[in-house]
C-alpha cells in the first residue's frame, strides 16, 4: 500500500516535469518567432557606429551626444545618417573616397542600403554630402544644396559640433517630411515651409490674443450693469408703426468684369529630383553633393 | 410754508407706513392693516386741516431759517411727532426724523402743480434688495475676493425718483443709396454688376411714457439701467404710499429733461424705419427728417432701492428697481485676476491653435 503510494507520487512527479519542458519549449519557439518578426519588420544597419572621428574634431561628450541622435533618427526612419570625419583622402577625390566609405564600412539599410553620409576631410577642407537607396530621393539635388548652405558657415568657422547638430536636424526634417508623402524639393521647398510655419505661428498668436481680448471684454462686461439708454423700443405705442410711403427705385446699374487667373496645379508638378552616379566598386546608384569649407 | 404730514394709526396713534409686502398701510406698533382706499378719504381730511392755522405751529422757525438756509437750499421742518428739526435740501418729499425715525411728507411737495400724475408702489422691500446684492456678487470672474467679504453696507434707502414720462409722436422721412451686387462667371471673366437704387420711407411711429429722471442728485446713467417699469401696476398719486420711504420733488423741470427723451425717439424711430429697408448689399442714409410731436408729459414717481457700500474707502453704488427687482451697479476689477486670466488664455489659445495648424496643414 505504501510502495503504490510512493510510486503514484514519483510518476506525478516526472509527468510534471514533462510538462514544464514543453513550456520550456514552446516559450523558445515563441521567443524566437517573435525575434523572426522583429527582424522582418525592422531591417538593421550592418554599423551601429553612426559617428566615426577619426580626424578628432569632436569632444567625446560631442561624439557620444551625436552617436546618440543620430542612431535614433536612423532606427526610426529605417534610413542610416551617418557622420565621419577623416584626416586626409588618401589622394581620391571626396566624392569617390565617401561612397567606398560608405559601402567598406557596411552602412545602409535594407538591400538598396539607404541611407547618408556626411563626410568632412580636414585636409582637403572638403566635405561630401553621399546618398544612397530611397536616401537618394529624400535628399533630392535641392536638399542636398539647403543642407550644404546650412552647415557650411559652421564648417568654415570651425563649429563642427554644431555643424553636425544642425545636419541631424535637417536630416531628421527631411526624412520626416518624405514619410509624409512629399519630400522636399524645387516643387515642397524647404524655405518656403520655413515661411509657412512662421505664418502659422503668427497666426496662432494672432488667435491667442483675439481670445483673450474677447474672454477680457466678456468678464468687464459682466461688472458693468450702468449704461445711459439710448433708444425706446420699448415704449413704442403698440400699432403705431406705419408706413406711408415705400418707394424702391432703381436707378442705374455699373457692371465690371474681371480676367480669372487660372492657376497651374501644383500638384501635378515635379520637382527638380535627384542626379545619380554609379558608385566606386559596383556600389550601385549614388546621389551626393560636394562643397568646401 | 412748510407742511409735514404724518400718518397717524387711528388705533394706537403711532406713525403708520406703506407695507410693500401686503400692498396695504401697516402699523409697526400694533400691527393693524389699513387699505388705502380708506387712506385716501384720510389724505384729503389731512390737507383741509393742513389749511387750519392751528397746525402752523413751526411758522415762526420757518421763516427765519429761510432767511439763512436759502443760500444753501435748505430748509427746517419740526416733526410732528417729537418736535425735533429736520433739516433738508428744497426738493426733499418724503424722509424720515433723524430723532424718532417716524416718516414725515412734506405735502406742499407734493401738492398742486407738483402733485405727481401717478405712483408706482414699491413692491419689493430692503431684505430683498440686500439678498439681490449678494447675488449681484456672484458669477463675475474678475471682482475681487475682498471686496465681496470686506464689502459692507453703509446706506440703503427706498427711494420714490421723480420721473418725466412724455408720449411722443414721430414722423419719419428717410432717403437712402442702396446697391444690390451679383456676379456671375462667363468664359475667362468674372462679370459683377452693381445695382443702384434710390429708397424712401415715409412714415409715423408713436412713443408712449418715455421715462427721463428728474433729480439732479440720481446719475442718469444709473436711473436709464433701471429700466423698464410696467406701467400697468400704476396707480393714481396718493401721498400715503410714500410714508415709510424717501421722496425728492424734481428739480430738472419736463423742458431741462426733453431732449433725452427725444434722442432716444429719435433712436428709435430712425431703428424702426431702417429696419424695413432690406435685401440690399449697402444702404447709406442720404436724407432723415424725423419731426417730434411732443403729446402728453405725465409726472411719476418710480420706486428705487439705493444702496451704497464701501470698500478701500471708496464708495458703490447700487441701485434695484422696487418693482421688478432688476438689480444693477458697476463693479470693481481685480487687475491681477484680469492679467492671468487673460494670459491663461492667450497662451492655451496660441498653443491649440499652433498645434491645431500643424496637424491639419
Amino acid at each position: 500500500m505504501v510502495n503504490t503510494r510512493i510510486s503514484d507520487v514519483r510518476f506525478m512527479k516526472e509527468r510534471s516535469v514533462g510538462k514544464m519542458d514543453a513550456v520550456r519549449c514552446a516559450a523558445g519557439f515563441f521567443a524566437l518567432f517573435l525575434l523572426c518578426l522583429y527582424s522582418f519588420g525592422l531591417r538593421a544597419s550592418a554599423n551601429d557606429t553612426k559617428v566615426v572621428d577619426e580626424a578628432g574634431i569632436l569632444t567625446s561628450e560631442e561624439e557620444a551626444e551625436l552617436q546618440k541622435r543620430l542612431y535614433e533618427i536612423a532606427e526610426e526612419y529605417q534610413s542610416d545618417v551617418v557622420v565621419a570625419t577623416v584626416n586626409s583622402c588618401e589622394g581620391m577625390d571626396v566624392q569617390s573616397f565617401t561612397d567606398l566609405y560608405y559601402d567598406r564600412n557596411g552602412y545602409g539599410y535594407g538591400a538598396e542600403i539607404d541611407g547618408i553620409i556626411l563626410l568632412v576631410s580636414m585636409q582637403e577642407r572638403r566635405f561630401h554630402l553621399a546618398t544612397r537607396g530611397s536616401a537618394i530621393d529624400t535628399f533630392t539635388d535641392y536638399g542636398l544644396e539647403v543642407i550644404d548652405d546650412e552647415i557650411t558657415p559652421y564648417l568654415s568657422e570651425g563649429e563642427y559640433a554644431r555643424a553636425f547638430e544642425k545636419f541631424a536636424d535637417l536630416a531628421e526634417d527631411f526624412l520626416e517630411e518624405d514619410e509624409k508623402g512629399l519630400p522636399y524639393d524645387t516643387n515642397h521647398s524647404y524655405r518656403e515651409r520655413q515661411i509657412y510655419s512662421l505664418v502659422y505661428f503668427m497666426f496662432a498668436l494672432g488667435i491667442g490674443l483675439l481670445a483673450a481680448i474677447v474672454t477680457l471684454v466678456v468678464l468687464f462686461q459682466q461688472l458693468r450693469s450702468v449704461r445711459v439708454k439710448n433708444e425706446a423700443r420699448d415704449y413704442v405705442r403698440s400699432g403705431s408703426f406705419q408706413i406711408t410711403r415705400a418707394n424702391d427705385i432703381f436707378l442705374y446699374r455699373t457692371v465690371s468684369r474681371r480676367k480669372i487667373e487660372r492657376e497651374n496645379s501644383s500638384g501635378g508638378g515635379h520637382g527638380g529630383g535627384s542626379t545619380t552616379h554609379s558608385a566606386p566598386g559596383g556600389g550601385g546608384r549614388a546621389g551626393g553633393r560636394s562643397g568646401s569649407f | 410754508m412748510a407742511e409735514i404730514l404724518e400718518y397717524k394709526c387711528p388705533c394706537c396713534g403711532g406713525a403708520i407706513r406703506f407695507d410693500s409686502n401686503t400692498q396695504k398701510m401697516k402699523c409697526p406698533y400694533c400691527d393693524t392693516e389699513f387699505e388705502l382706499d380708506t387712506l385716501k378719504q384720510f389724505d384729503e381730511e389731512n390737507i383741509e386741516e393742513d389749511r387750519d392755522p392751528g397746525w402752523d405751529g413751526d411758522s415762526v422757525a420757518q421763516s427765519s431759517d429761510e432767511l439763512d438756509g436759502e443760500q444753501e437750499g435748505l430748509v427746517t421742518y419740526v416733526c410732528e411727532s417729537c418736535g425735533g428739526q429736520i433739516v433738508a435740501d428744497r426738493s426733499m418729499a418724503a424722509s424720515s426724523c433723524p430723532y424718532c425715525g417716524n416718516s414725515v411728507i412734506v405735502t406742499k411737495q407734493l401738492s398742486g402743480m407738483l402733485r405727481p400724475d401717478f405712483v408706482i408702489p414699491f413692491k419689493l422691500d430692503k431684505k430683498t434688495a440686500e439678498n439681490r446684492l449678494k447675488d449681484h456678487f456672484k458669477g463675475k470672474v474678475l471682482l475681487p475676493k475682498l471686496f465681496k467679504s470686506e464689502n459692507r453696507i453703509k446706506e440703503i434707502k427706498g427711494i420714490y425718483v421723480p420721473f418725466w414720462l412724455y408720449d411722443c409722436d414721430a414722423q419719419a422721412d428717410i432717403r437712402c443709396r442702396a446697391t444690390r451686387i451679383s456676379s456671375w462667371q462667363q468664359g475667362d471673366y468674372m462679370y459683377t454688376e452693381t445695382q443702384h437704387y434710390l429708397v424712401a420711407r415715409s412714415g409715423d411711429i408713436g412713443f408712449d411714457r418715455v421715462p427721463a429722471d428728474g433729480s439732479l442728485k440720481l446719475d442718469d446713467a444709473l436711473m436709464d439701467s433701471l429700466e423698464p417699469y410696467d406701467y400697468s401696476e400704476a396707480v393714481d398719486f396718493q401721498t400715503a404710499y410714500l410714508a415709510g420711504y424717501f421722496a425728492d420733488k424734481y428739480d430738472q423741470s419736463a423742458q431741462d429733461c426733453a431732449p433725452r427723451a427725444n434722442r432716444r425717439v429719435r433712436e428709435s424711430t430712425q431703428n424702426a424705419f431702417m429696419a424695413t429697408i432690406a435685401g440690399y448689399a449697402t444702404c447709406v442714409p442720404e436724407h432723415m427728417s424725423i419731426q417730434l410731436k411732443q403729446g402728453r408729459i405725465r409726472y411719476a414717481l418710480l420706486p428705487v432701492w439705493l444702496l451704497n457700500t464701501v470698500y478701500k474707502g471708496q464708495t458703490y453704488t447700487f441701485a434695484m428697481n422696487g418693482q421688478t427687482g432688476k438689480f444693477i451697479g458697476n463693479l470693481p476689477v481685480d487687475k491681477g485676476r484680469a492679467f492671468a486670466v487673460a494670459g491663461g488664455v492667450f497662451a492655451a489659445a496660441t498653443l491649440l491653435s499652433w498645434l491645431l495648424m500643424c496637424f491639419l496643414l
